[in-house]
């Protein structure tokens, strides 16, 4: 995973970051959210070993983009509902992507 | 004042972000604009097909904590400027396509909540 190419991009304190899914797409989310996931946190913030740290941009070549795109909303939805007094809604998922959603949500740690 | 959730969302680009019912269309091409480098000027805001006016609310323009929450956000479509001084057709690239569930595992009933994702 750390031969993500050479972009141009905010520095290492950006308050984005962007997740590419296997099949191209970018997902632009704010970084706190994307920390959520233990993988991609020490992906931004390990000790200078993979260039995601400067360039703010992590390709996932295995994770396609209903999937990513799923992740993303549950990091929205972490991050609103943890330390949150009021009722926590479901948070729903079709039966469909079920399965990569799981292999993902397990290789991103969270 | 509630927050609404949103995917705003051009080609093969979407930006996850929050706002309030309060904040203008114009307030959210500035976030934009942060993350992609073009002024308001060169941007066109949309929800469905209907062109949204900069001085509108996101609430009055129907995104409310009902229909954008942060599991479920609301789409906005974004359309930029060409260098004529025309704007490009409003794209969405979809995503992909999950593959067909396996005949045994096809709904029998709803409601159930044996897929629920554990979370760590």
């Amino acid at each position: 995973m750390s031969d993500g190419e050479e972009r141009a991009c905010e520095g290492p304190d950006s308050m984005y970051v962007k997740l590419i899914s296997s099949d191209d797409h970018e997902f632009i989310v704010k970084r706190e959210h994307a920390l959520v996931s233990g993988t991609i946190k020490a992906m931004l913030s390990g000790p200078g070993q993979f260039v995601e740290n400067e360039t703010n941009e992590i390709k996932f070549r295995e994770i396609p983009s209903h999937v990513l795109s799923k992740v993303c909303e549950y990091f929205t939805y972490k991050a609103q509902h943890t330390n949150s007094s009021t009722e926590v809604p479901d948070f729903p998922v079709s039966p469909e992507i079920t399965l990569e959603l799981f292999i993902a949500a397990n290789f991103l740690d969270c | 004042m509630y927050d609404v959730f949103l995917m705003i969302r051009r080609h093969k680009t979407t930006i996850f972000t929050d706002a309030k019912e309060s904040t203008t269309v114009y307030d959210l091409k500035r976030i934009v604009e942060g993350i992609l480098k073009r002024p308001p000027e060169e941007q066109r805001l949309y929800k469905d097909d209907v062109l949204l006016n900069d001085s509108q609310t996101l609430g009055n323009c129907g995104f409310t904590n009902q229909t954008a929450r942060p599991q479920a956000p609301a789409t906005v479509g974004l359309a930029f400027r060409l260098s004529d001084d025309s704007f490009e057709q409003l794209r969405m690239e979809p995503f992909s396509t999950p593959p067909e569930l396996p005949d045994v595992m096809k709904p029998q009933d709803s409601g159930s909540t044996a897929n629920e994702q554990a979370v760590q």
